[in-house]
């Protein structure tokens, strides 16, 4: 049996990370009095491990043991980037989906859950992890998913989709069966609704669409949180200015709020967590007041197309031009008469050979210097 | 010497720091749920102790007893096993060495007697808020009890061969924990006694 003394750690007990799975402090210790060139090494060691994987062996085992060896050597935790949890587990992840031997691995399920428990900082992220095994059948007979998942459901209020969960996970029979009953019976405790089997149905699915009545999803939550934010404050909310998000990895416009493309990969936390994502608040429920509805013509741009013009009376007609004179009463005069037409520059036009010009009947140099008419041509008393 | 501690208020000093230390445990375990506990100002620091009446009575039966067994010396090691009700397999177990120091003065075991040691109450409650804090602190490498509110917990005193046990005290195996790991905390020490902690664990 291996022994240690805390009194190393004792420095770092603030800041220590706790782990679901716990740690070996012994290895801990031992991890902390290496040299920083020795760790160096023993990175690049499992590296080459993983360089020349085959799915022959045990793929998975490899890499918990880096991840392992990560979590002691990196006790404040894997969040920073320079610890490289967070990379090797999503690479974990990703590298055995699809693995038939590892569907219901406790180790890769638990791997999933300790995933989604620590990276994944939001509950709208949490609920896509889950979402995403639950679709995938990734632990459907490891009754560890089940717990924490209908943990989670739990926490979040949904106590019908939660005890729902639970009956699929019986129905499965799923290994310690009396973990499942024991928190069916805790359920049933705290609930006395009837379960009519469309809660959890209707949970999943409105998950998967990202538009709903050819909406896109986070359209219509952000104008739900926009109303709710305004019968809160009871003023005007104006939305600020979009942040540009370059989107080169993901030309699927309509995939913004869920971290996947049809549920068969999941992108990892750095492409979701990208800046200005527009994160779902909430779900999308039976009774929610959407607002009225556009259809994704509306949204989409309009931009080469001609607009039809639509017919009013002022068509084709120009407004009136005044030009407000002062009067000896001290009341000006707004005048409907475009004196610019008449004096043009140090020249004076009647009527009849303005409207001479404006037919090419008369040469605009033809005319001749006249005395400058002081009056308008027909003053109109418009208002005082 | 004012403040130091005699044989009497030794023991009550180390059966009190069992009764904060226990409830400790429980809570950061989760053995019992988070609303069977208060806060209570202890040692300086803020601890969790329990507020369930049939825990409490548990605990101060037992705790009584130890008090009584480390009082007349027949006590030196005080386990709290933490049990998994599925398979009655042993999760946790925190040990606790209770080391009697020289003998003391005639006055020993006499109520208000004092000490000539230079060890004060202030210094010892220093101490134990270190091995509490550094207790607080094993959830960094104990793994979560994963099996939440499906747990029990055990106390094994250890005695003499010959000591007097009652009835409600039964005899057991040492439920160690096999193949699993052991942490050392600090230790604390009065007059007459030392008090030092550990944990087995298995990840």
């Amino acid at each position: 049996m291996k022994r240690s003394a805390f009194e190393p750690l004792e420095g770092e007990k603030e800041n220590a990370v706790a782990l679901v799975g716990g740690r070996s402090l012994a290895r801990v210790v031992a991890l902390r009095a290496a040299a920083p060139r020795e760790l160096g090494a023993m990175r690049e060691q499992f590296e080459s491990r993983l360089a020349s994987l085959d799915f022959e062996g045990d793929p998975l085992a490899v890499f918990l043991e880096y991840i392992a060896w990560i979590k002691d050597a990196v006790v404040q935790g894997g969040m920073s980037r320079a610890s490289g949890l967070l990379e090797v587990t999503e690479r974990c992840l990703m590298y055995c989906q699809g693995e038939e031997r590892y569907g219901n691995d406790e180790r890769y399920v638990r791997l999933w859950l300790e995933y989604a428990w620590t990276f994944c900082g939001d509950d709208a992220d949490r609920r896509d992890v889950y979402v995403f095994m639950f679709r995938n059948g990734i632990g459907s007979q490891v009754a560890a998913y089940y717990d924490q998942f209908s943990k989670w459901l739990y926490a979040m209020g949904k106590t019908e989709e939660c005890l729902q969960l639970l009956r699929t996970a019986q129905a499965r029979r799923v290994q310690p069966e009396n973990l499942i009953v024991r928190r069916l019976g805790q359920l049933a405790q705290s609930t006395s609704s009837d379960v009519d089997g469309t809660a959890m149905a209707q949970y999943f699915s409105e998950s998967n669409p990202p538009t709903i009545l050819s909406r896109r999803r986070d359209l219509l939550q952000q104008e739900h949180r926009e109303r709710q934010l305004q019968s809160q404050s009871g003023s005007t909310r104006t939305s600020s200015s979009g942040i540009f998000r370059d989107d080169d990895d993901d030309d699927d416009t309509n995939d913004e709020t869920t971290p996947h493309k049809g549920w068969s990969f999941l992108r990892s936390k750095r492409q979701r967590d990208k800046e200005n994502r527009a994160l779902p608040q909430g779900v999308i429920e039976r009774g929610m007041n959407l607002g009225t509805l556009d259809t994704l013509d509306n949204t989409v741009s309009t931009a080469g197309k001609t607009k039809m013009a639509i017919f009013h009376d002022s068509l084709g007609r120009s407004d009136p031009v005044y030009t407000t004179l002062p009067s000896c009463d001290d009341k000006s005069e707004k005048i409907d008469c475009n004196f610019a037409l008449v004096y043009d520059q140090d020249e004076e036009y009647s009527i009849e050979m303005i409207l001479a010009v404006s037919r090419g009947l008369l040469a605009a140099g033809y005319c001749h210097k006249r005395r400058r008419l002081k009056p308008a041509a027909r003053p109109v008393r418009m208002h005082t | 010497m004012e403040g130091s501690i005699a044989l009497k208020g030794s023991t009550r000093l180390i059966t009190e720091f069992f009764e904060y230390s226990i409830s400790t445990i429980l809570y950061q375990r989760g053995v019992y749920p988070e609303e069977d506990f208060s806060k209570v100002k202890k040692y300086d620091i803020t601890l969790m102790k329990t507020v369930d009446d049939e825990l409490k009575t548990y605990i101060r039966k037992i705790l009584i007893q130890v008090h009584n067994w480390v009082l007349g010396g027949k006590c030196h090691k005080l386990v709290i096993c933490i049990i998994d009700k599925d398979d009655g397999s042993v999760t946790e177990r925190w040990a606790f060495d209770i080391v009697r120091l020289a003998a003391r003065t005639e006055a020993d075991g006499q109520e208000g007697a004092v000490s000539t040691s230079e060890q004060s109450v202030e210094e010892t409650r220093k101490q134990i808020r270190a091995l509490i804090r550094q207790i607080t602190a094993s959830v960094t490498f104990l793994p979560e009890l994963s099996n939440e509110g499906n747990y029990t917990f055990n106390v094994l005193a250890y005695t003499d061969a010959y000591t007097n046990v009652p009835m409600e005290w039964g005899d057991s195996d040492s439920k160690e924990i096999e193949g699993g790991e052991v942490v050392q905390f600090k230790n604390f020490s009065t007059n007459d006694h030392k008090v030092s902690a550990e944990v087995s664990y298995r990840f």
